[in-house]
């Protein structure tokens, strides 16, 4: 039995504390107390050296000495990163514990920019990053052409904000959650056996991160945010009718929600759902496929999927711009200074907006990497092209369009099985953020869409495998056959073959505002490469005349 | 507050943690364990330094210092583990405590890495000084040659030089076991067509930067887009291909990561599963059995210098596929041994050596009658787990191939197919030379891959591709 110190309350949060009240607190509940010392958190016993600890006095007078330090060098600008991060990992029943401190500091020193980053938090190693980018940018001054220019600030970042959550990763005693995964498995084990099937493997693992966030930069910035993270997944084994097969659940998706979401009786829903589903499936008979063009209904996981491929990571503006080629390549928008506001994305059915807003979405913050405060923007509007996800630096590249930061720029972080990862040794660039998809104003939802089709293919789950310019795209997921409104057969091996733009077009109907549901879901990009987390909100679709192949026939 | 906040490894201006610094933190580890089992710390010390650049600009150049601790309790089936990167009392103390605060609850007994006794290790040079003492100066010559010479003729280059550094110490409770360090250094070069009427790219990575001559790939990826410029759409279907050394390499990735014995003989698929024995009640492997083309060994020679890995190798060679037959399948050091009839131990590889034959790429195009020359792959993704169907595109140059000549430059196309069938139905083989496959700077570890061209017959080209 862990025994939790007292600072933790009934709920597994950490309690506040004398200090002087500079977190704005929207509730109790949400209170944190940022870290002491390392792993103090993790139950540990609290000793009686004096330790140091990190907030808002502490971590002050080292961003003042890293940014005083940058425009003693001559810096035009600098800003610097300081990241705590915490994550807590629970495989069945193993747990594991990461944390890490890091630091990561950009100079602009004569139009060039320069990069130095570490896990130290302490004076001379402020002066020491300040000094490795001002140095590295002077190196390349001397080879450079072009100088990077950055818009102006509507407002300097200024005060702090944490997300709103209900149970914190940190001191939550990690055997809830362990307890919780035992407690699904026998009810999956009983409602198999309920239904005259049986579980024979189960597998729940779930990761909770915590990032406190401290930026600064000469024009006077200073704000702290803490952000959290959580996701996870549970596989089912499951022997129906002398058939094995694995399913996973697939909605414990990347949230900006705290570890309460494993705990709320919505997991025990979903389980229960995929059960169904799976049982239903196993019973439907299997039909191998007739290549052609169908109308195929795909439900609002694979339309997210969509969205954030083909129309948020094409729109990007870096990567129009062409400084991803040698990574993970270009989009097919060529030309952002006539392209903007004139290419037909879609039909004008599609809407789709981008924020860093909307609560429990996996790229909220109240302000970006760069210390601008993010902005809900348009990226297609009735089909035409109308925004980037941009920074201060890229938002002065077009030519005819003066625009401002629309707050994308985020820093990644390192890959997802590192521990604890470092959330600010990686340069910022422009990410993805939270992307919308408009739905309709009518009652349609997945079953009624497919209700409505005389002939075509239903498809649940579609992944995505696209071309480097987001454009020509293969997408696979359960298929099944719909014959007069109703799903007759599965099928094997169907996939939609597609280029991003027709498909878009052929978009016929798309589901209404109750059928939204939000998927979380990674992004990688840069050299070397970062790592985010995005969320979609959308509907499910009906696309018109789609062309479906057999994925695995060698033609 | 008048204390200074935490830590002062490495000690300022080293890049990376000594021997004796990691020797202290891993002494007070050990310090502040109590209870049974081994505690097992791994400490990783890692340097970068990055050079980045697109549309014929410089726009990023970086320095990176990190290290972390990742600490491992076990005893017997139990395990606990915390990471943490400050190495001050109190923060190693209540890691250690976590880490055996969580032990205990995971009673699956899984495969727990024991430390073998010493025993000599075969292995190659990891480390390189050139790399270490790569300046930005250098790396920054580089890129201003490329984009000088891309911008003359109106075309855009973008590419990524990289070299990182570091040292990891690895030890139970009797101290260090072991104290490595390691180099890597990578360069990628992509120059295309404003337009997108052409790309070509070069790339290559190894743990010494003199291996690596950057300016000729930076002359490579300038021939090979202005040899790529205007493609024509050509029929996809079946076609005789000669594939450059990068895109053997990632064809056959998926295969490499098949040599483990567990995924055959323990959960009963994979494309090197036989079937099940039903009276022996076994799940039966095809080692013994020819799988591929006769001339191809996939092997790993430790103290090949062209083959270096970090941690080296208790055996002198591994061989994985002896002339196209599976002689051999990776697997963990304590979990099979009573179930297998033998006593070696065959570990895994992050590195490969695929041998090839005499010939080249010229002499196999101008055998070819019709045919594709392909740069490279991307994006191949396993779709079918048991013959590794995968489905990916062509990237970077992709040229027609008639009456054993290169006629024209062709629009990619997507493929699916297997490295397994491609590796059934090989023509000829070119010698082995290095490629791109590079690790990420966060990892301490290499893999080296030694591969050959390759001309195999009926390639499978499913779909035309937009993107160039």
């Amino acid at each position: 039995m862990i025994f939790i110190k007292s600072k933790i309350n009934s709920r597994g949060n950490l309690s506040m504390n004398t200090r002087r009240s500079f977190i704005k607190t929207s509730s109790v509940a949400s209170a944190v107390l940022l870290p002491g010392n390392i792993s103090r958190l993790w139950g540990g016993k609290k000793t009686s050296i004096a330790e140091p600890s990190f907030d808002e006095a502490n971590v002050k007078p080292l961003i003042d000495a890293a940014m005083n330090k940058g425009k003693a060098l001559g810096a035009d600008y600098s800003d610097v990163r300081l990241v705590h991060n915490f994550e807590v990992r629970i495989s069945n029943s193993n747990i594991s514990y990461g944390e890490s401190i890091s630091a990561g500091l950009r100079a602009l020193i004569d139009g060039c920019w320069g990069f130095a980053a570490g896990n130290v938090w302490n004076q001379t190693e402020m002066v020491r990053l300040a000094n490795e980018a001002a140095e590295q940018a002077r190196v390349i001054a001397k080879v450079r052409k072009k100088r990077s220019e950055l818009s102006p600030l509507a407002q300097t970042a200024n005060g702090s904000w944490i997300m709103p959550i209900e149970l914190d990763p940190i001191g939550l005693n990690p055997d809830e959650i362990v307890v919780q995964g035992n407690a699904l498995k026998s009810y999956a084990s009983n409602y198999l056996q309920y239904k005259g099937a049986s579980l024979i493997g189960y597998e729940f693992k779930c990761t909770g991160m915590k990032q406190v966030k401290y930026f600064g930069s000469t024009d006077d910035a200073f704000c702290f945010q803490t952000l959290y993270n959580t996701f996870g997944i549970i596989r089912l084994a499951i022997r129906y009718k002398n058939i094995d097969v694995q399913v996973p659940l697939e909605t414990l998706t990347p949230a900006g929600v705290g570890m309460e979401r494993f705990l709320k009786s919505d997991v025990r829903i979903d389980l229960k759902k995929l059960i169904d589903e799976t049982l239903f499936d196993i019973d439907l008979p299997f039909k191998p496929l007739d290549v052609g063009r169908y109308d195929i209904v795909v439900d609002s996981n694979s339309t997210g999927d969509l969205v954030g491929k083909t129309i948020g990571i094409a729109t990007e503006l870096d990567r129009v711009m062409g400084y991803e080629a040698n990574a993970g390549g270009t989009s097919y928008i060529k030309d952002p200074d006539t392209e903007y506001l004139a290419l037909e994305m879609g039909s004008n059915l599609l809407n789709v907006s981008a924020n860093r807003s909307q609560i429990g979405a996996a790229a909220t913050v109240k302000w970006d990497d760069e210390g601008v405060q993010p902005r809900d923007f348009s990226i297609v509007k009735d089909g035409i092209l109308s925004g980037f996800a941009n920074g201060r630096e890229s938002s002065t590249w077009l030519r005819n369009h003066v625009m401002e930061s629309n707050g994308c720029i985020s820093v990644g972080s390192e890959p997802v099985d590192i521990l604890g990862s470092g959330g600010a040794v990686n340069v910022p660039l422009i990410h993805v953020p939270n992307l919308i998809m408009e739905a309709d104003d009518s009652n349609e939802d997945f079953d009624s869409m497919i209700a409505g089709l005389e002939k075509g293919i239903a498809f649940k789950g579609m992944q995505n495998l696209m071309d480097f310019q987001q454009l020509n795209g293969l997408g696979f997921g359960k298929a099944y056959e719909v014959k007069a409104g109703k799903i007759t057969a599965r099928l094997g091996n169907a996939g939609v073959l597609f280029r991003a733009l027709e498909l878009w077009k052929s978009l016929k109907s798309i589901g209404g505002k109750s059928s939204v549901t939000t998927y979380g879901k990674v992004a990688e990009k840069g050299e070397p490469s970062q790592t985010v987390y995005y969320s979609v909100s959308a509907p499910p679709v009906l696309f018109k005349e789609a062309t479906i192949v057999d994925t695995i026939r060698r033609g | 507050m008048n204390k200074e906040l935490l830590r002062s490894y490495p000690e300022s201006n080293n890049r990376l943690l000594t021997s004796n610094e990691a020797n202290n933190i891993i002494d007070r580890i050990i310090k502040y364990s109590s209870g049974l089992g081994q505690t097992v710390p791994i400490i990783t010390s890692l340097w970068s330094g990055v050079l980045r650049w697109g549309r014929n600009d410089i726009n990023s150049v970086g320095d990176k210092r990190i290290v972390r601790v990742d600490i491992n309790r076990y005893y017997k089936s139990e395990t606990g583990r915390a990471c943490t990167d400050q190495f001050d009392d109190v923060s190693l103390s209540a890691a250690v405590k976590a880490a055996e605060r969580v032990m205990g609850k995971d009673l699956t007994p899984d495969d727990i890495i024991t430390h073998p006794p010493d025993f000599p290790k075969y292995r190659a040079p990891v480390w390189s000084d050139d790399t270490y003492n790569a300046a930005v100066s250098i790396r920054g010559k580089v890129a201003e040659y490329i984009c000088e010479k891309a911008g003359e003729k109106g075309l855009f280059s973008a590419g990524y030089i990289e070299v990182h550094a570091g040292n990891r110490a690895d030890s139970n409770e009797n101290g260090i076991l072991s104290f490595e360090s390691a180099t890597q250094a990578q360069c990628s070069i992509t120059v295309r067509h404003p337009q997108g009427k052409g790309s070509g790219w070069a790339g290559l990575s190894s743990f010494d930067w003199k291996r690596i001559d950057p300016f000729r790939i930076a002359d490579r990826a300038f021939d090979k887009c202005t040899a790529s410029l205007d493609p024509v759409k050509i029929e996809p279907g079946r076609y005789t291909v000669v594939m450059e050394p990068q895109a053997v390499a990632d064809c056959v990735e998926l295969l490499f990561a098949n040599f483990s014995r567990v995924i055959p003989e323990a959960w009963g698929v994979g494309p090197f599963f036989l079937g099940q024995d039903r009276a022996l009640q076994l799940l039966k492997s095809k080692l013994g059995l020819q799988v591929i083309d006769n001339r191809i060994t996939i092997s790993h020679v430790p103290i090949d210098p062209d083959m270096g890995q970090l941690g080296g190798s208790r055996q002198s060679k591994h061989v994985w596929i002896e002339n196209g037959a599976l002689v051999n399948l990776s697997y963990q050091r304590t979990a099979m041994l009573s179930d297998l009839t033998t006593k070696d131990l065959a570990d895994y590889s992050f590195g490969f050596h695929m041998s090839g034959g005499e010939s080249n790429i010229d002499e196999m195009i101008s055998s070819t009658e019709r045919g594709l020359l392909v740069s490279r792959l991307h994006g191949v993704t396993q779709l079918e787990r048991n013959t590794l169907i995968s489905s990916g595109m062509t990237r970077d140059g992709l040229w027609l191939i008639e009456n054993g000549k290169i006629s024209k430059s062709v629009n990619n196309l997507r493929i699916t197919e297997s490295p397994l069938f491609m590796l059934n139905q090989v023509e000829q083989l070119g010698v082995p030379t290095g490629t791109f496959s590079p690790v990420h700077s966060s990892y301490l570890y290499l893999t080296p891959r030694m591969v050959p061209p390759i001309k195999a017959r009926d390639f499978a080209f499913t779909a035309l591709v937009d993107a160039v």
